[in-house]
């Protein structure tokens, strides 16, 4: 064995703190690869950009908005796998759709105890994140945003939900709109309260069709909000919807034949009926003066709520129909929508405006 | 000689401000509940009431028809309910409305 003298021994020493050094940082390197590769496959998240704009009456906004909460209900609800929601690039939110996604993610939340498997990225636009933090859906899914919510046009608007037909809530939100003239507010007090009353009796009346198959579904929600001089009230639940529910309400009340007749007379031409022409159909039944009052006048109620109103607008979403009705001018104006989607559900709109000199006589 | 004791029932103070709904399956402040609850004792005991509409935030045909149309389901005729029942309301439209369920359901 040959003796080092002490310059090669220094250098062999260099030599091996060096390899020392270089093996720690090998091994440091594998070990992060390794953690991370670990957290990834703990938590695959499945990133789901959400739409520009949250809107349900136009059919290209209504695509893009129904196909974003799909992905949502199906990745999460049924496959039970973490989304991350990109709300990057979300700009409008409109009271409809954005009431739409309100119902999906408390149904998702009430059903599934929590909603630990949705995180979220908020807005880049300033009014989107206000929206989405005055209405709780970034703490919801827990997300820390520091967006304060004082744009006016975002703090007015109200918020209430329940289960059964207790308006309460409902009443004292229209009753604190200090300018809306007590008769109209009594009005969509009116609307809404049989909208209400249509979704205790009916429209969970078996699974709602989206695959989630949810047992014992239930529940409304609603917002109320006050623009430029107009008041938006948008009720929504999430159960069967008005074209499977009318033939048994038709029943229950005896318009069975009323209702046939009613559809051959509006769309003589047809065999078989959109979702639209059905509940525009359903509404001309219960105006028909022949029918009796006893049951089922909840329809009517939602349109009185408008039809005295000049620039009132009702609209009436329920799967994949719609029902649009305009007073302008003294002159009211039907619409019939039919879609390519479903909401899987119903929307029903009120929109008017505030003032008084606003109303026409009946 | 009998004398008539008249009750005033003012729906928005003694009920709710806010009555909704048909049945008492549907929600707290039905028609039904009302019904029952302040409806059908005066009927019952030869009295007569006045029933105040004004004060609450609004009412659905569903609570209005069960309230009132109902009374004819339950086997009391409409000139019964009109000797006992006085309604009060602002709103000619209101008592239209419900003496019309009340004929309606008369004409089954």
């Amino acid at each position: 064995m040959r003796l080092l003298n002490s310059d090669d021994r220094i250098a062999w020493i260099r030599l091996s703190h060096k390899r020392n050094k270089r093996e720690k940082k090998r091994l440091e390197k594998k070990k992060n690869k390794q953690s991370h590769t670990r957290r990834k496959g703990a938590t695959p998240s499945f990133v789901l950009k959400s739409p520009e704009i949250f809107e349900l009456i136009g059919s290209v906004n209504r695509k893009l908005l129904l196909e974003f909460i799909e992905k949502l209900r199906n990745k999460v609800l049924i496959q039970k796998r973490r989304v991350r929601i990109d709300f990057s690039n979300a700009k409008r939110m409109v009271v409809c759709g954005t009431l739409l996604f309100f119902s999906e993610l408390h149904r998702i939340e009430r059903e599934l105890g929590s909603l630990n498997l949705v995180s979220c990225i908020p807005p880049k636009d300033e009014t989107a994140a206000q929206v989405l933090q005055h209405l709780g859906i970034l703490k919801m899914l827990k997300n820390s945003c520091p967006v304060i919510p004082k744009r006016s046009d975002v703090i007015n608007w109200k918020i209430a939900s329940g289960e059964l037909t207790d308006a309460t809530k409902v009443g004292q939100i229209l009753e604190a709109e200090s300018r809306l003239p007590q008769t109209k507010a009594k009005k969509l007090y009116r609307g809404v309260s049989e909208a209400m009353t249509n979704v205790s009796q009916h429209a969970y009346m078996d699974l709602r069709n989206d695959g989630a198959e949810i047992i014992g579904d239930k529940g409304w929600w609603m917002f109320c909000r006050e623009e430029d001089n107009h008041i938006s009230v948008a009720f929504c639940d999430l159960g069967v919807g008005i074209p499977i529910t009318l033939p048994k309400t038709m029943e229950e009340n005896n318009e069975e034949n009323m209702f046939k007749l009613i559809l051959y007379k509006l769309f003589p031409d047809k065999k078989k009926y959109s979702d639209g022409e059905l509940i525009r159909a359903a509404i001309e039944v219960k105006r028909s003066r022949t029918q009796k009052r006893h049951r089922g006048k909840g329809l009517l109620d939602m349109i009185k709520a408008i039809e005295t109103t000049q620039g009132g607008r009702l609209v009436i979403l329920s799967n994949k129909g719609g029902y649009l009705y305009n007073l302008n001018n003294s002159k009211p104006s039907e619409d019939v929508k039919n879609y390519k989607d479903s909401i899987f559900g119903t929307l029903i709109l009120w929109s008017l405006p505030i003032s008084r000199n606003t109303e026409v006589k009946s | 000689m009998n004398t008539i004791t008249t009750t005033i029932i003012d729906i928005g103070k003694d009920f709710s401000r806010y009555p909704a709904g048909r049945y008492e399956t549907d929600g707290p402040f039905s028609g039904e509940l009302f019904r029952a609850k302040f409806l059908v004792p005066v009927l019952n005991s030869n009295g007569h009431v006045t029933i105040e509409l004004d004060e609450t935030a609004g009412y659905g045909s569903s609570f209005l028809e069960e309230a009132f149309g109902g009374l004819v389901r339950l086997g009391y005729s409409s000139t019964q309910i009109k000797n006992t029942i006085t309604l009060h309301s602002e709103d000619p439209s209101l008592l239209e409305e419900i003496e019309e369920y009340i004929l309606d359901a008369e004409q089954g």
